[in-house]
């Protein structure tokens, strides 16, 4: 239980990590497997910024004349435009989805593959 | 002939897919009997696929689960400074020397726009790199549609939104901007400033009602922005290199930190961030609601 | 402290869940709204404002905004060919 709750952000991505992936590969709607694509962007990103927390930091901003001990800065910025591309990211594949839509009039991948088989015999 | 074979297969034209193959399968087409009964076994082979492939997807699903919660427990506990990986000499350098170094007193922004820049170049071309693949898909058709720019909507019927917008929308253009221009000396920075930006310019092409021709800021202008604001980027670092790599002295002067007026290359590289991220909001958003 | 990073860890993980499990679309990215916005707070518990305000703006402003765009020119290009 004390190992548990020492390990609780990795422990909870890694949870995310799998509800999104199993999203991504079971659900048939194309909008959910986006947003399944996008909860395990956050998975990731909450366990790479668990890594560089330290009790009892500071935010990293200078605090000029303490002696203070600051969290970790790097995976705060590796996750900062991981953020920001995992939106532009988001935004391509919706304009894929749309596109798809406007052709085959379904938003279901099983749908689509079967019309797209059909369309070719 | 390549930018016209790319819609074709956008489009799903299966041949283009095939190539050779599609059109000797053509040929080689079997009689109707044969085809409804090739097709029934088809359609449960699909079937019988699916359970597999559903079946498949669960039980990799539950072998990684498995797998990362033991490599969990193997982890550093959490917050822990002692035999920690991630605490290396790099994190130490950063705490120590960035703030004199570079003039930034965010140590995230001296990381992201100083030391790891050329970086974060490298995101600023995928987010344009996604905004012009959103513009291809949706904007370039046959049948393209001409976004006029507007500022006020005409007909009266949402006047309400519309005032509203009037009010709130300097305001939120204002936090935005104090984000984007003081993103050395607190957190927030471009990425984020840019996106409250964008949000902003979202809720007055709103506000502009449901006219799909018109639009506060049409697609080129906003390329013609991002490719401004991505050369600039460019210019300022190449030089920056160029200058460093050759022992050169050019650099803006660092100032204090906690000053607006700090960081050297911080504060232009943050406005032009900020300005691609805006940019890549608000045309997707555009695209998505006005392209047939 | 930590019972309310376990119950903010909790809820992000009920969010999850809810948003895949919902049955319809536009509940489904209300919720991943709303799991966003948990997030956000999640950053400010690990000491990193950049994230927080950067998971705000983005992840529960723009997606967010985006997923409903695109639901609601799913559903016009729906109406109009119902109606044609």
């Amino acid at each position: 239980m004390e190992a548990l709750l020492s390990m609780r952000y990795e422990i909870t991505s890694v949870v995310l990590f799998s509800i999104g992936f199993m999203t991504l590969l079971l659900h048939p709607n194309l909008i959910k497997k986006i947003i399944g694509l996008n909860i395990m962007d956050t998975a990731v990103y909450l366990f790479l910024a668990a890594s560089g927390y330290i009790d009892g930091g500071y935010a990293p901003v200078l605090r000029p004349g303490e002696d203070v001990v600051y969290i970790n800065p790097l995976p705060s910025s590796l996750v900062l435009t991981g953020i920001v591309v995992s939106m532009s990211v988001t935004a391509l594949l919706l304009a894929l989805a749309l596109r798809l839509y406007r052709k085959y009039n379904s938003l279901d991948l099983d749908v689509i593959v079967l019309l797209a088989k059909q369309g070719k015999e | 002939m390549a930018d016209f074979s790319l819609r074709k297969w956008l489009d799903g034209e299966q041949r283009l897919l095939d190539g050779e193959r599609s059109a000797v399968l053509d040929t080689a087409r079997p009689k109707p009997p044969q085809a409804v009964r090739r097709r029934q076994r088809h359609r449960g082979y699909l079937r019988r696929w699916r359970r597999f492939y559903a079946v498949l997807a669960v039980v990799t699903c539950l072998m990684l689960i498995v797998a990362l919660a033991v490599t969990v427990l193997y982890l550093p506990r959490y917050g822990a400074v002692e035999d920690n990986p991630t605490l290396n000499g790099v994190v130490e350098y950063y705490l120590r020397r960035s703030a004199e170094e570079t003039g930034a007193a965010n140590f995230v922004a001296a990381v992201v726009f100083a030391y790891r820049a050329m970086d974060t170049f490298g995101e600023a071309v995928v987010i344009f790199a996604a905004t012009a693949a959103v513009i291809y898909l949706l904007y370039i058709t046959d049948r393209p549609v001409q976004l006029r720019p507007a500022r006020a909507p005409k007909s009266p019927r949402n006047q309400i939104l519309w005032q509203t917008v009037r009010l709130l929308f300097p305001y939120i253009a204002m936090y935005a901007l104090y984000m984007i221009c003081n993103g050395h000396t607190s957190p927030g920075g471009g990425f984020a400033g840019g996106a409250i930006l964008g949000g902003g310019l979202i809720l007055w092409d709103v506000a502009l009602g449901e006219d799909r021709r018109e639009t506060i800021l049409s697609p080129e202008r906003a390329v013609r922005a991002m490719v401004v604001c991505l050369g600039l980027y460019a210019v300022l670092k190449g030089v920056s290199f160029f200058a460093g790599a050759n022992g050169m002295d050019w650099h803006l002067p660092t100032g204090a930190p906690g000053h607006i007026l700090s960081g050297g290359l911080i504060l232009p590289l943050n406005i032009c961030v900020g300005v691609i991220t805006a940019g890549c909001v608000i045309t997707a958003y555009v695209l998505f609601t006005r392209a047939e | 402290m930590i019972l309310l990073e376990v119950i903010l860890l909790a809820a992000l993980i009920v969010c999850a869940a809810a948003t895949v499990l919902s049955r319809k679309l536009l509940p489904s990215v209300v919720i991943f709204m709303a799991y966003s916005s948990i997030m956000a707070i999640a950053w400010i518990f690990m000491r990193s404002p950049d994230l927080a305000i950067a998971e705000a703006a983005i992840g529960a402003g723009v997606t967010t905004v985006l997923f409903i765009a695109t639901l609601r020119r799913v559903n016009a290009l729906k109406e109009g060919e119902r109606d044609g």
